[in-house]
Parts: structure tokens; C-alpha cells; sequence
């Protein structure tokens, strides 16, 4: 058997579809590729202990269909996209909750600061943040690509598919309307 | 390279976002606890064990859940109303259908379940009922099975049976006529 390192990712599938060897294949996944997407996650994630949740949930998640990984595609592209689809799974949860939590006095607050227009970097980047759970799935995933992990159109294709000029096309208006829905608020 | 074409590409189409995005890159991010990427596998680990030792009791909930719901399905108030019609439906066709809706037929052994009858029983049976027959049906009396076979005539009545046949034939063909 090669060492840690010596593993290639085709490897560590069979060793995670192996019930002899899952513990082993589950490991060595969650150290080759843990801190990449821990940092992913923080792009859209502001607090550790979120970010921690959200990368949790997501390796239990890999962990767990694993079983029906197509070994045609490469095991951090499929890391990565359901990471980005739990991320955003906590951005909509996290803005519902903040929607219902919201009563008259921060609602009188934010009205105020807004008549004052007093916009400071965590209050935008608030609203970046649901800004981008409001978007369609594709275009949300697309922009997040593109804005936080500045992957290239090809990469990107090669993510999710589609051609480079829909997805430059998703990426574009996806940028207009959440600059749009910040310059509402 | 790629990040440079991405940051003019941005400032093209949202200088507002491209200026938002600076911004956020100054904040630097301090809060893993320092241990957090050692620990993280076992912690997982411990996680997806815990979670496993679960799973019979959940799968067992999941089973009677299963079963919950569809009773609580089949006692849907549009469900039951849709059964019950149905139901009764069923009965009503199975209370008003014919004794019998299949013709009996030489093949069936029905013409030969006629053989234990009198002959003059069928022949009175015939003539007191004929109303009830149609066109077709005598039509179909013209089978290879020669008439005379279950009923032998006298002579001289199969005539008078012709007349009447061609009398009612004449009363049906009126009727239909009438329709």
C-alpha cells in the first residue's frame, strides 16, 4: 500500500467504497482537502464556528454518498460542489432566521442608519450575503466561483458545465442584481 | 493572471462590487483555533460512529413512520370520499349486472345443457317469450344445429311456428322502425 501521500484521489475512493478500509479512505480525504474547503466555505461564512458546521455537514454528507461518486469526474470537483450547495443551504437558513428574529427596534435601527446613510463594510457585506441567496441556484454558484474562489470561466465549466459564454452570461447578471438589490437597501 | 482578468472584468461591469470585494480582502480572518485542522478528522470520525450507532433505531422509526403515513394517507377525506364511491360503484354493478351477460353457446355446452328439457317445455317457453327476442337471436338459431333437432315438429307445425316467427319478425322490424 503507497503512503499518505502517494495516494491518488481514484485510490482513496476505492479505499471509502471498501467497508474494510472506509475509516482509513474517510481520513486521508478530510486531511488532503479540509483546509481547502474550510476556506471556501469562511468566502461566504463569517464566524469559524459556522464555517465549521458548514464543513461538517458537508464531508458527513460526501461521506455518505460516496457509494454513487462516478469516478468520471475528479473527487474535489464533486468536494466542492457540495460544499458550495451547503453553504448556501446555511445562507438561506441563516437569512430566514435573521428575518424572523428581526423585530421593530432593529428594523427602526437599520431605517435609521440607512436615512443617514451610513453604510459600513459589514453591513454590505451582510447584504452581499443575502443578496446572494436570492439568486437562482446556477448563477449563485457561478458567482460565488467567480467572486470568492476566482476560478477562470473554463474552470468553472469544467465544475458544473455548461458553455463559458452562459456561464459569463450568468456571471454578469448575477453581479448586476446583487449590486442592485445592495443599492436598494 | 486569472485574478487580474477577473478584478478588470469586475470593475467593467460593478466598480460598486469590485470596490466591496477590496475591501473584504483587507480583513484578515485569526479565529480557527489553532489545533482545529488536527482534530477535525477524529472529530468526524466520532461523529459518523455516533450517528451510525443510531441508525437502527432511526431506520425503525423511519419503517413505522412509513406506516403512519399511509394510513394517514388512505384516510385522506378526498381519498375515503373517492373510495367509497368507488366501492359503491362496484356493488351497484355487481347487484344490477344480468344473471348471466355471457350468450350461451353450442361451444359452452349451454345448447346441450337445454337437452335435459322437454322438448315442449323449450316450445312453450319460445312462444310465451319471443317478445324478449331480437332479430339477432333467431339469426343465430341459424347455426349448423338443424332446428328440427330440438324441436320436432308435427306436421304442419313447423309452418304455423314460421308464420308466427314471420309475425313477430314483422312486429319487431315495425318497432325498429318506430325507433
Amino acid at each position: 500500500m503507497p503512503n499518505t501521500k502517494e495516494i491518488t484521489d481514484e485510490q482513496l475512493v476505492d479505499l471509502l467504497q471498501q467497508p474494510k478500509t472506509m475509516e482509513r479512505g474517510f481520513r486521508l480525504l478530510v486531511v488532503r482537502y479540509q483546509e481547502r474547503l474550510y476556506w471556501q466555505i469562511r468566502k461566504m461564512v463569517d464566524n469559524h464556528d459556522d464555517a465549521n458546521d458548514v464543513l461538517q455537514n458537508s464531508l458527513i454528507k460526501c461521506y455518505k454518498g460516496i457509494g454513487n461518486f462516478k469516478k468520471q469526474s475528479q473527487l474535489y470537483t464533486w468536494l466542492y460542489r457540495i460544499t458550495t450547495n451547503e453553504t448556501l443551504t446555511f445562507l438561506k437558513k441563516q437569512k430566514k432566521r435573521q428575518a424572523a428574529s428581526i423585530n421593530d427596534e432593529v428594523l427602526g435601527l437599520a431605517n435609521k442608519m440607512q436615512a443617514e446613510s451610513h453604510f459600513d463594510a459589514d453591513n454590505a457585506q451582510n447584504l452581499l450575503r443575502n443578496a446572494i441567496t436570492r439568486l437562482p441556484e446556477k448563477q449563485s454558484i457561478v458567482f460565488q466561483l467567480r467572486y470568492f474562489d476566482e476560478k477562470s470561466y473554463q474552470e468553472i465549466a469544467d465544475l458544473l458545465g455548461g458553455t463559458i459564454g452562459s456561464l459569463k452570461a450568468s456571471y454578469h447578471h448575477a453581479v448586476r442584481k446583487i449590486e442592485d438589490y445592495i443599492k436598494s437597501r | 493572471m486569472e485574478k487580474k482578468k477577473i478584478k478588470q472584468e469586475l470593475e467593467e461591469i460593478s466598480p460598486f462590487l469590485a470596490q466591496l470585494k477590496e475591501e473584504k480582502n483587507i480583513d484578515p480572518v485569526d479565529d480557527v483555533p489553532p489545533r482545529y485542522f488536527k482534530e477535525l478528522p477524529d472529530e468526524l470520525w466520532n461523529r459518523i460512529q455516533a450517528e451510525e450507532q443510531k441508525a437502527p433505531t432511526v431506520q425503525l422509526n423511519q419503517w413505522w413512520k412509513q406506516i403512519v403515513q399511509q394510513i394517514d394517507f388512505l384516510l385522506k377525506p378526498q381519498l375515503a370520499i373517492g373510495l367509497a364511491t368507488l366501492a359503491l360503484i362496484l356493488a351497484a354493478i355487481q347487484l344490477f349486472r344480468p344473471a348471466t351477460d355471457v350468450p350461451l353457446t353450442a361451444d359452452m355446452g349451454g345448447i346441450n345443457a337445454l337437452d335435459n328439457l322437454p322438448n315442449e317445455a323449450l316450445y312453450d317457453y319460445v312462444l310465451e317469450n319471443i317478445g324478449e327476442y331480437q332479430t339477432a337471436d333467431f339469426a343465430e338459431f341459424e347455426t349448423p344445429i338443424p332446428l328440427n333437432n330440438f324441436l320436432p315438429l308435427e306436421e304442419g307445425e313447423g309452418e304455423a311456428l314460421d308464420a308466427i316467427i314471420d309475425e313477430y319478425l314483422e312486429r319487431i322490424d315495425d318497432f325498429e322502425d318506430l325507433l
